[in-house]
């Protein structure tokens, strides 16, 4: 009798680790997955804050009417890579200092932009989605006003190529001027921009954006097709997976 | 002299759930490393900068099959010997410390938390940078585990007054 429970005890405690492990993935996969295809969400961001991200959700939408992610998501004026016919939108959503976001710059977004950038089948679009703390937000100023100067892209590789430990150090301000001056820029005109103050609401309304299409995890993208279909891409995967998705959204 | 890990594995009920329990964990491990991806397609990818970690997430999922399953096996065994009871629990607790190491996961829950997310998202991105050593750290403490459940003395089995008595 005491045998028949023990064996009872063990396997509730076997099967209990089995449930947390597999209840466990499956948490992350529904999070991870909760923008795929055309989602709707009945509470969108404020009309504020969508305005500065220059999306095309007016300020005379109603609130309680469906938002449509996939529009918001391509909509506005961000940094694109690319030519901006082509067929399949890349949003990536990111933050230079997490280190994922790193590994993936330096070992899939060589080859993405030579197989589907280059060869106009996609255009790869940014979006900060800055969680590491304040580095990351001064990080993403830095871009954009390197942007100012027609060299945001120059500026994000920079970034990433000398991206380290985050928050210790290597994006402080002081770093970023250095490296802005390391691209050759204008450094009246890039200290103006940097300091201005002026992408701060932009920043906030990406990470919102971010947050109102799923985001969980950095890198995070959204490849969205000229028919409006969108397939999610959570996590550093290998730029393969790309060139099956925009296959499958343009085939 | 017998060894309790391999007796352990010759009853074929614990072999399947040491398999059980490594394919669970295993999954889990290189899920959240980002190895091993489900959406939008199954993917397995290893980037050779990862070598190391992927290794280390085998090593810890084999390490913490063994080490559970041998310790399941040792409470089971309690009335025999207190000491592979205390043995068991132990490896059991080694375990779940080992398998509490790598909370670095927690970051992209950290990432909408909010306020809270903010001090307890530091800590994450602390331990996340320092993710290699802090699995080095947990393969330790699996294989201390390991050899104090190989050492438990299951084998010092204290026959019941009765049979003492009838053998003299």
């Amino acid at each position: 009798m005491k045998q028949i429970s023990q064996g009872i005890a063990v396997s509730i405690f076997l099967g209990l680790i089995l449930i947390m492990v597999l209840g466990g993935i499956g948490w992350h996969l529904l999070t991870s997955a909760s923008s795929t295809l055309s989602t709707t969400m009945s509470t969108p961001v404020s009309d504020e804050t969508l305005s500065v991200a220059g999306t095309t959700i007016s300020s005379s939408t109603p609130s309680s009417t469906a938002f449509n992610v996939t529009a918001a998501l391509i909509s506005g004026s961000p940094p694109i890579l690319g030519s901006p016919n082509a067929s399949v939108t890349i949003v990536e959503f990111g933050d230079y200092q997490c280190p994922t976001c790193g590994a993936w710059f330096s070992t899939q977004e060589a080859s993405l932009v030579q197989n589907l950038v280059n060869t106009g089948k996609a255009k790869l679009v940014w979006r900060d989605f800055d969680f590491y703390g304040l580095d990351s937000v001064s990080a993403s100023e830095a871009a954009y006003a390197a942007g100012e100067q027609g060299k945001f892209w120059q500026f994000h590789d920079l970034l990433f190529q000398n991206q380290q430990i985050p928050n210790g150090g290597w994006a402080s301000r002081q770093n970023l001027v250095k490296l802005a001056t390391q691209l050759g820029l204008n450094m009246t005109q890039f200290n103006s921009d940097f300091n201005s103050g002026k992408y701060d609401s932009l920043i906030s309304a990406n990470h919102a954006l971010g947050v109102q299409a799923g985001v969980t995890e950095t890198p995070t993208f959204f490849l969205i097709g000229s028919n409006g279909k969108m397939i999610t891409i959570a996590g550093g995967q290998p730029e393969s997976v790309f060139e099956q998705a925009v296959a499958q959204l343009t085939g | 002299m017998p060894s309790p890990t391999v007796d352990t594995f010759k009853d074929v009920r614990y072999l399947c759930v040491a398999v059980t329990i490594l394919f669970a964990y295993g999954i889990m491990l290189l899920f959240l490393d980002q190895f091993l991806f489900f959406t939008p397609y199954f993917t397995f990818y290893v980037p050779p900068s990862e070598a190391l970690n992927f290794s280390l997430d085998l090593i810890l999922a084999i390490l913490t099959s063994i080490v559970l399953t041998v310790s399941v096996r040792q409470i089971n065994l309690q009335r025999g010997s207190g000491g592979a009871t205390r043995a068991g629990a132990l490896g059991i607790v080694a375990a779940i410390i080992a398998g509490a190491c790598p909370c670095y996961y927690l970051i992209p829950v950290l990432a909408v938390a909010g306020t809270v997310g903010g001090a307890l998202g530091a800590l994450g991105i602390l331990l996340n940078a320092f993710q290699v050593p802090i699995k080095f750290a947990a393969t330790l403490i699996l294989i201390f585990a390991v050899y104090k459940l190989n050492s438990s003395g299951v084998c010092k089995i204290s026959l019941p007054l009765e049979i003492t008595k009838q053998s003299e």
